[in-house]
């Protein structure tokens, strides 16, 4: 099919087409890191050549790299010369591929996030990458890699006010910071997160070493040594990506969106549209606890599971009353506090000991609500117009004990309410007054936009 | 041994299908799967014969037409 033999969008005449090119320096900045790894081989091999006082026998080695980095180029080359996107009307279309051409249309109206991600090797160049993402799986959201920032800035702004319908061609709209999460509470924070059971992997080593010694193992004390170094280097890795990552986190409300932006070496912009967040969860782990801190994370369609620790985050860390305040006013006039919540029969504790006191759970007229955890808490906050389809599970333990789960079923994302342990009964009646309550949901309604609150 | 019941809003089913593995194929059955936007709905009416099948998935496409809502 030709591109644009499509009708017109509903605006009528559409505008001139436009078409964009991606930016010039993009091979290099998609190779960066293996043309990063070249360079760095190179000069340490040369260097060592010249401590040794000549030889080539290294040469070999640059030739694959050198290789390597000329097929990256190649390819980037390539993929610039024949891929342009327009956009008109409410329509984004993006042509690709020099062999088998391809053309992408994305309906602007149900774009689900906008992301400008700017990875280390990009950022040094000055280009960032535009990442649309629309319902639908990981797959199907459109990577423009790359352009130039201002040109990656500009057209976002322009797609956001395509998508939310407030107008073309528009100029980034102003925005208001809601919280901006100290280093030092960052930090802080992460290695509390961190510090916990699985620690307890960084005392096999020593364990290994001190028995070993005792017995005059030496390889069992060297095992020891090594086991106790790969969890460190381990551990310290998985906090290095966490703090690098979630570094200068910054919430704002925009009249096109809730505008996330965080990152220290690659930097992340996201955009999520107005009424894009299907569910949310307010977590906190067990030593968070004394300084009443919580983290936010959310489910948008289309987020998926890829990265989607560092995508689906709302706030790595904030005061609990602000976050409750923040996820009110996000989904619309929810208050935490009030909603009431209802515990599993006593008969419970025979499947979960102690955890079934915990598991909480209730409902008002527009939200659902389930609490669990016994020493990392978490709540769960579905929406009732954003119910996927709902569950009810009863295993043989549960059947014997006269139980039943419910499920809630939101897009994939980190929130996945389970309400377990139930009276078979009750659990039914949930799910009954449950429908009830998302058809009625479903029914639109005029939303209002209430002043966001803001971290202190 | 394990019961479930599964509730699917008509206007949330993004797409119905008619599937048959080989035993079903062998017995002249087939399964109709019901998809939304959430990968953990896990909707499925088994052993159907195919006029049934193709009854119920246009009665159903039907509905979520009438009944569509988006995400």
């Amino acid at each position: 099919m030709p591109p644009g033999s499509e009708a017109a969008g509903p605006e009528g005449a559409p505008p001139p087409d436009e078409s964009f090119r991606l930016h010039a320096l993009t091979p290099i900045a998609l190779g960066g890191r293996i043309l990063g790894l070249v360079v760095a081989f190179t000069a340490f091999g040369l260097a060592q050549q010249r401590a040794a006082g000549g030889g080539g026998n290294g040469w070999p080695t640059y030739a694959v790299f050198g290789a390597l980095a000329l097929v990256v180029m190649v390819r980037g080359l390539i993929t610039v010369a024949f891929t342009s996107y327009h956009l008109s009307g409410g329509e984004l279309r993006i042509d690709t591929g020099m062999l088998q051409r391809r053309s992408k249309r994305i309906r602007l109206d149900r774009v689900q996030g906008v992301d400008v991600v700017e990875p280390l090797a990009a950022r040094i160049l000055g280009l960032a990458e535009v990442k649309v993402t629309t319902a639908g799986s990981e797959r199907a959201a459109v990577r423009l890699r790359y352009l130039s920032r201002p040109v990656a800035q500009a057209l976002r702004a322009d797609m956001l006010g395509r998508s939310t319908g407030v107008g073309e061609g528009l100029a980034e709209a102003p925005e208001r910071v809601l919280v901006s999460v100290p280093h030092g509470r960052l930090i802080g924070a992460v290695l509390l997160e961190m510090a916990s059971w699985r620690l307890v992997f960084l005392l096999i080593g020593p364990v290994l070493a001190v028995v070993g010694q005792q017995n005059g193992h030496r390889a069992t004390a060297g095992v020891g040594i090594a086991v106790f170094a790969w969890f460190a280097i381990v551990i310290a890795h998985a906090i290095w990506q966490r703090i690098s990552s979630m570094w200068e986190f910054t919430v704002s409300d925009s009249p096109d969106g809730l505008r996330v932006r965080h990152g220290l070496l690659s930097t992340t912009r996201q955009t999520v549209p107005p009424g894009r967040v299907q569910a949310v969860l307010i977590h906190q782990p067990l030593l968070w606890r004394p300084f009443g801190w919580v983290q936010v994370r959310m489910n948008v369609a289309g987020y998926g599971n890829v990265d989607s620790s560092k995508r689906s985050t709302l706030v790595p860390v904030a005061d609990r009353a602000f976050a409750e305040a923040l996820v009110g006013w996000l989904l619309g006039g929810l208050d935490l506090q009030r909603l009431p919540v209802s515990r599993p029969p006593g008969r419970a504790r025979l499947r979960s000991p102690l955890w079934w006191r915990a598991q909480l759970a209730g409902a008002d007229d527009r939200f659902f609500v389930a609490r669990h955890g016994l020493f990392s808490r978490t709540t769960d906050v579905v929406p009732h117009q954003r119910t996927q389809s709902l569950r009810l599970t009863a295993g043989p333990l549960e059947r014997a004990l006269g139980l039943a789960s419910f499920h809630l079923d939101s897009t994939r994302g980190p929130v996945r309410t389970r309400v377990s342990n139930r009276d078979a009964a009750e659990a039914r009646a949930m799910l009954d007054r449950q429908v009830e309550r998302a058809r009625a949901a479903r029914q639109p309604a005029p939303s209002v936009r209430a002043p966001a609150p803001r971290s202190t | 041994m394990f019961r479930k019941l599964t509730v699917v809003p008509y206007g949330r089913m993004q797409l119905v299908d008619v599937e048959a593995g080989p035993v079903e194929r062998a017995f002249g059955l087939v399964t109709v799967k019901l998809h939304t936007a959430a990968a953990t709905t896990d909707a499925k009416v088994r052993g159907l014969t195919p006029p049934d099948a193709e009854a119920l998935r246009d009665r159903l496409t039907a509905l979520g037409e009438a009944h569509a809502a988006g995400l």
